[in-house]
C-alpha cells in the first residue's frame, strides 16, 4: 500500500519539525549571523594583526621593546595590580552585606554599585578632576603636600577604580542570592568562625563567579582609555598607560607602531575570552553537578 | 479507518525508539498508548502529530498518507504534559489562536471568534477566567483550557500526551472522568499517551501496550487485565506473582511444588508462571500440598494484602520471586480466617498463566 | 542595623568597607559634580547648554547611539537566535567571541575600525565606491557604536530565548500557525522584554562612548563631535564649569532614558501577565 501511494503521490524525502527552521531559513539566517560576526569581531582583530605586521617583524618589534612602551606596559600592571585586589576585596564585600542580609538603604546601595556602568568614562575621569584638580576641592593640599593625584598615578588609579568598580560586585550578588545561607548557617550553628566559614564554605562556593568577575574587573582596569585619558595628562613616560600610548602614537602618524602596541592588549582580550568560557564552562559543570 | 500506521519506524543513533509498529484506530475511539518511559510511545504520538518524523513506515489519516506533511496540514489538536500555554496572552486569546491564525479568507468574523471561544470555555467550564491569563491558573485549570484551545479548531483527531501527569493525585482522578465525559459528548478519535496503568484502564476504550519500542498487546482493558499476551503485560499491567520452573506432564513444576495447569500436554525446561494475588486463596486445613507461613500483612483498606513464604523440606524449594506470594484478601476473607504473623497455612491457585515463547498467547 | 538577626557574622565589616568605598569613588564626586555645576547663575547655565556646538553635540551622540542601539536589535537577535538554535561548527568559539566589545580596550577597537572603514581601508572602500564616506562621519560614529553594542543586546535575550518553552512553538503550529505567525506571535512577545533591556543597555553605553569612538568621528563641532569630546575639549580649555554642565546634563538625560525604557519594560511585562 506504501509503495503504490508513494509512486502515485511521491511524498518529501523528511518533513520539518514544528520546532525547526525550514533549512533555507536557516541557512540564511546561519550565513547571516556569520557574516555579522566575520565582519564586527573577527575583521577587526585580524586587521590589528596585519597593520601591526605592515611594516614588517622587525619595526614590529621595535615599537614593542621602545622604552616608552616598555613605562607603558608597567604603568598599566601597576595599575592593574592596585584595582583589581582592591575591587576584588570590595565586591566580596557588598556581595555579603547585600546577598546575606536585610537593611534599610539595600536597594539604593545596589543601585549605587551599579551606577559606574552607566556614567560616561569621560565623566568619570571629569569628577577626579573636580575633586583633585589644580582648582579642586583638595586638588591644592594634595599637591603642596608634594603628592599630586591628578596628572599622576594615583588619579589614573582612582580613574580605574571608578570604572571598574561593579564588576567583581554584579557578578557576585545574584550568585551568592541564589545559593541562600543555609549551608554557611549550618557551618556557624556547628561552631566554626566567621573566618574559617569563609574559607571553607562562601569561598569554594564562589570561586567560579568571583574569577569571572575578577578577569573582566582585569580587562577593563589594563584596558580603561575615556577615564584615564581624562585624569592621566598624557605624559609620555610618567603617566601614560597602554591604551594612551596607543592612542599617542597613532595621532603621532605611527600607525604600525600603535598597531603593535595594540596587539598586546588585543592578546590581552582574547585570553580574558578564553579564561571567561573556560570558567563560565566549569561554572557550568558545577551547577550541573549540583543539580544532579 | 481513522489512524492507521505501517510499519513505523525510529531510532536515535543506537536508541531504537519505535521498532515496526502497526496500529490500526477507528473513528470516534478513545485508546491509550501505555507504557514504561522510553518505551517509545510518545514519540509514537508525536509522528502521528507530525512533529517528529520516523525513519521508515508511513502515517495514514482517513486512508491519506500523511507521513510527511506538516502538521498543519492534519487536523489534530494536541494538549501538551506542561500544557504549553501562550503565558503572555490572556485565556480568551490562548482559546482564539488556532482561529486567528487562519488565512484571512478562512478567518471567521470577530464576533463568531467570540462565541466559539466562550463556547468551548463553557464546555470546559472555565468561562469565568476567560480574562485571566496561564500563569494565574491552577495546574487543573490550565489544562482544561488546553484542551479548549486544542478543541477549537475542530481538529478530527484529538492527541494527548501524559495530559494528567503533571497535576495532583486527586486533580487527576477527577480530569480522568472529565476527559472521558467530553469523550462521550463529542466523539472526537483521541488517543492519549499515560505509563500510568490505572488512568489507562479507567478512561481508555483500548489499551496500546507499548515496550521497547514494540508493540506489546492491543485489546480492551478487560482484555489486557485478563489475557495478557506476553510476560512483560503480564507483570506491568497489575501486580503479579512471578514463578521459576517447568512444565511437565500437565502441571507446572517449581521446586517440588506441582501445580495443576489445563490444557498442557507441553513440556519445557525453564518456564515462567504468572498468577495475580486476587487467584491465590488461603485455607486453614492442611491438605493442600503448598504449605507457606504468613510473613507479613499489610492492611489496604478495603483488602488485605499477605506476604507468604513457601514452606518447603526440599533443598531449593519453589522458586517465587523476591522470595514471596503477594495474595490478596477480602476484608471478610481476611476477618474469617484471622491469620496470625507467623503461622503456617495452605494455598491453592486458581488461576495461572504462562507463555510458551514470548510472543505466545496466554493459555488458562 | 539589620531588621532581622541573623546568624551570620560580618556584617558590621562589610558593610563599613562597602559603604566607605561607595561613598569615596562614587557619592562624593557626583555631589561634587552637582555642586560644581550649582556655582553657575541660571543664566550662565543657559548660555553653556543652549550654545549650537553644544547642542549639535547632543543631537549627534543621541542619533548615533540610538541608531546604533535600534540596528542592534535586528543583529543582535539574529545573531541569539543561530547561536541558541541552530547547529553550528565551532559554535563555542563564536560564542565566546561575541564577548570580544567587552574585552577589547575601547582604543584598540577605535583605531582598527578607523583603519577599516576609511576611503580606502578594507571595507571603507566599497562605501567609498558607492559614494559613501564612513569614517568620520555620523556614519562612522554608529558603526563604531554597533560593534560596542552588539553583545549587550545578544547577552541579554541567549538565556531568554533558551529558556523559550519548545512547546509552545508545537502547539501553535498544531493550532494551524504557520511558521512566520508562530514567530511573531508565540516566540516575539516573550523576547520584547530582554530586546528592551538590550536596547537600553546599548543605547546607554553608546551615548557615554568615548575611546572606540574619537578616532572614527572625524570630531568636527556642529557635525560630527559627540557629547563625551566636548567635555574633554572644554577641560582642555580649563573651562571646568562649562564641562560640568555638560556631563551633568548628558547624565540626567541619559537617567531620564532609561527610566522611560525601564518603565516601558515593565508595562510589557505586566501587560503580557504576570511571571
Amino acid at each position: 500500500m506504501s509503495t503504490t501511494q508513494n509512486i502515485l503521490r511521491p511524498a518529501p524525502r523528511t518533513g520539518t519539525a514544528p520546532t525547526e527552521s525550514i533549512p533555507w531559513v536557516r541557512y540564511a539566517l546561519s550565513a547571516l549571523a556569520l557574516l555579522i560576526i566575520a565582519l564586527f569581531l573577527i575583521l577587526p582583530l585580524v586587521a590589528v594583526l596585519f597593520e601591526a605586521f605592515r611594516e614588517g617583524v622587525g619595526a614590529y618589534v621595535d615599537a614593542i621593546t621602545d622604552p616608552y612602551t616598555g613605562h607603558a606596559i608597567l604603568l598599566t600592571l601597576i595599575t592593574a595590580l592596585t584595582c583589581v585586589p582592591l575591587n576584588t576585596l570590595f565586591g566580596i564585600a557588598a556581595a555579603w552585606c547585600i546577598a546575606r542580609f536585610q537593611f534599610p538603604g539595600r536597594s539604593l546601595l545596589t543601585t549605587l554599585i551599579d551606577l559606574p556602568f552607566s556614567v560616561s568614562p569621560v565623566i568619570a575621569g571629569l569628577v577626579f578632576i573636580l575633586i583633585f584638580g589644580s582648582q579642586g576641592w583638595f586638588g591644592g593640599w594634595f599637591a603642596a603636600h608634594g603628592f599630586p593625584i591628578i596628572f599622576a598615578l594615583p588619579g589614573i588609579v582612582l580613574a580605574t577604580m571608578f570604572v571598574t568598580l561593579p564588576f567583581v560586585a554584579r557578578e557576585l550578588i545574584p550568585l551568592m542570592q541564589e545559593q541562600g545561607s543555609e549551608q554557611e548557617e549550618a557551618s556557624i550553628m556547628l561552631g566554626a568562625s566567621a573566618w574559617r566559614m569563609f574559607w571553607t564554605i562562601t569561598l569554594p562556593r564562589i570561586k567560579w563567579g568571583l574569577l569571572y568577575g575578577v578577569i573582566l574587573c582585569n580587562a577593563r582596569a589594563m584596558g580603561e582609555f575615556g577615564a584615564v585619558s581624562v585624569v592621566s595628562g598624557h605624559i609620555r613616560g610618567a603617566t601614560n598607560t597602554l591604551p594612551l600610548h596607543v592612542e599617542i602614537l597613532y595621532n603621532e602618524y605611527q600607525f604600525s607602531a600603535a598597531f603593535a602596541v595594540a596587539t598586546l592588549l588585543a592578546g590581552l582580550a582574547i585570553v580574558t575570552l578564553i579564561i571567561k568560557s573556560i570558567v563560565e564552562w566549569r561554572q557550568q559543570r558545577q551547577w550541573e553537578n549540583a543539580s544532579s | 479507518m481513522s489512524i492507521q500506521v505501517n510499519h513505523l519506524t525510529k531510532r536515535y543513533g543506537d536508541f531504537t525508539a519505535l521498532d515496526d509498529i502497526d496500529l490500526a484506530i477507528d473513528d470516534g475511539e478513545l485508546v491509550a498508548l501505555l507504557g514504561p518511559s522510553g518505551c517509545g510511545k510518545t514519540t509514537l504520538l508525536r509522528s502521528i502529530a507530525g512533529m517528529e518524523f520516523a525513519d521508515s513506515g508511513n502515517i495514514l489519516l482517513e486512508g491519506r498518507d500523511m507521513t510527511f506533511e506538516p502538521i498543519r496540514h492534519r487536523h489534530v489538536g494536541f494538549v501538551f504534559q506542561h500544557y504549553a500555554l501562550f503565558n503572555h496572552m490572556s485565556v480568551f486569546e490562548n482559546v482564539a489562536y488556532g482561529l486567528r491564525v487562519r488565512p484571512r479568507a478562512q478567518r471567521p468574523p470577530e464576533a463568531e471568534i467570540s462565541r466559539r471561544v466562550h463556547e468551548l470555555l463553557d464546555l470546559v467550564q472555565l468561562d469565568w477566567l476567560a480574562k485571566r491569563f496561564p500563569p494565574q491558573l491552577s495546574g487543573g485549570q490550565r489544562q482544561r483550557i488546553a484542551l479548549a484551545r486544542a478543541l477549537a479548531v475542530e481538529p478530527r483527531y484529538l492527541l494527548l500526551d501524559e495530559p494528567f501527569g503533571a497535576l495532583d493525585a486527586s486533580v487527576r482522578k477527577e480530569l480522568r472522568r472529565w476527559l472521558r465525559r467530553l469523550h462521550e459528548e463529542l466523539h472526537v478519535t483521541s488517543l492519549f499517551v499515560t505509563h500510568d496503568q490505572e488512568e489507562a484502564m479507567e478512561v481508555a476504550s483500548r489499551i496500546v501496550v507499548m515496550n521497547h519500542g514494540r508493540i506489546e498487546q492491543v485489546g480492551t482493558p478487560e482484555a489486557v487485565y485478563d489475557s495478557p499476551a506476553t510476560p512483560f503485560v503480564s507483570t506491568f499491567i497489575g501486580s503479579v506473582n512471578v514463578l521459576h520452573g517447568s512444565l511437565r506432564d500437565g502441571h507446572f513444576d517449581t521446586g517440588g511444588w506441582q501445580l495443576p495447569i489445563p490444557n498442557a500436554d507441553l513440556n519445557s525446561r525453564s518456564q515462567n508462571a504468572f498468577v495475580r494475588p486476587h487467584d491465590i486463596e488461603i485455607v486453614r486445613d492442611a491438605s493442600t500440598p503448598w504449605p507457606v507461613r504468613i510473613r507479613h500483612v499489610q492492611p489496604m483498606g478495603s483488602s488485605y494484602h499477605v506476604e507468604a513464604t513457601p514452606v518447603t523440606d526440599t533443598v531449593q524449594g519453589p522458586r517465587v520471586e523476591n522470595d514471596y506470594l503477594t495474595v490478596e484478601l477480602t476484608r471478610q476473607t481476611f476477618k474469617t480466617l484471622a491469620l496470625e504473623v507467623g503461622e503456617v497455612v495452605g494455598i491453592r491457585v486458581h488461576h495461572l498463566h504462562w507463555f510458551h515463547q514470548e510472543t505466545a498467547p496466554a493459555l488458562d | 542595623m539589620s531588621q532581622r538577626r541573623s546568624l551570620l557574622p560580618g556584617f558590621g565589616l562589610s558593610l563599613g568597607v562597602t559603604v566607605f568605598t561607595v561613598s569615596l569613588l562614587v557619592l562624593i564626586p557626583l555631589v561634587a559634580l552637582v555642586t560644581k555645576s550649582a556655582e553657575l547663575s541660571l543664566g550662565e547655565l543657559w548660555h553653556t547648554l543652549a550654545d549650537r556646538r553644544v547642542l549639535a553635540a547632543f543631537r549627534v551622540s543621541f542619533s548615533t547611539a540610538f541608531a546604533a542601539a535600534f540596528f542592534n536589535l535586528f543583529l543582535g537577535l539574529i545573531v541569539a537566535w543561530v547561536l541558541v538554535r541552530y547547529p553550528l561548527p565551532l559554535k563555542r568559539a563564536w560564542d565566546s567571541l561575541i564577548d570580544l566589545p567587552f574585552a577589547l580596550p575601547t582604543a584598540v577597537a577605535g583605531i582598527v575600525l578607523t583603519t577599516l572603514y576609511s576611503p580606502n581601508g578594507w571595507l571603507g572602500q566599497f562605501f567609498a565606491e558607492l559614494g559613501i564616506r564612513v569614517a568620520f562621519t555620523p556614519l562612522g560614529i554608529t558603526i563604531a557604536l554597533i560593534f560596542i553594542g552588539l553583545p549587550f543586546v545578544v547577552r541579554t535575550v541567549e538565556p531568554v530565548l533558551q529558556d523559550l518553552d519548545r512547546q509552545q512553538e508545537e502547539a501553535s503550529t498544531s493550532l494551524g500557525a504557520s511558521r512566520w505567525q508562530t514567530f511573531r506571535r508565540v516566540l516575539l512577545p516573550p523576547l520584547v522584554p530582554a530586546l528592551l533591556t538590550g536596547f537600553s543597555l546599548a543605547f546607554a553605553r553608546g551615548l557615554g562612548e568615548y575611546g572606540s569612538v574619537i578616532f572614527i568621528a572625524g570630531n568636527m563641532p556642529m557635525k560630527s563631535e559627540i557629547v563625551p569630546l566636548l567635555i574633554v575639549t572644554k577641560l582642555e580649555q580649563y573651562n571646568y564649569p562649562g564641562a560640568t554642565v555638560i556631563a551633568l546634563a548628558s547624565l540626567v538625560v541619559a537617567f531620564v532614558m532609561l527610566l522611560i525604557i525601564n518603565g516601558l519594560q515593565q508595562w510589557t511585562r505586566q501587560r503580557t501577565g504576570r511571571d
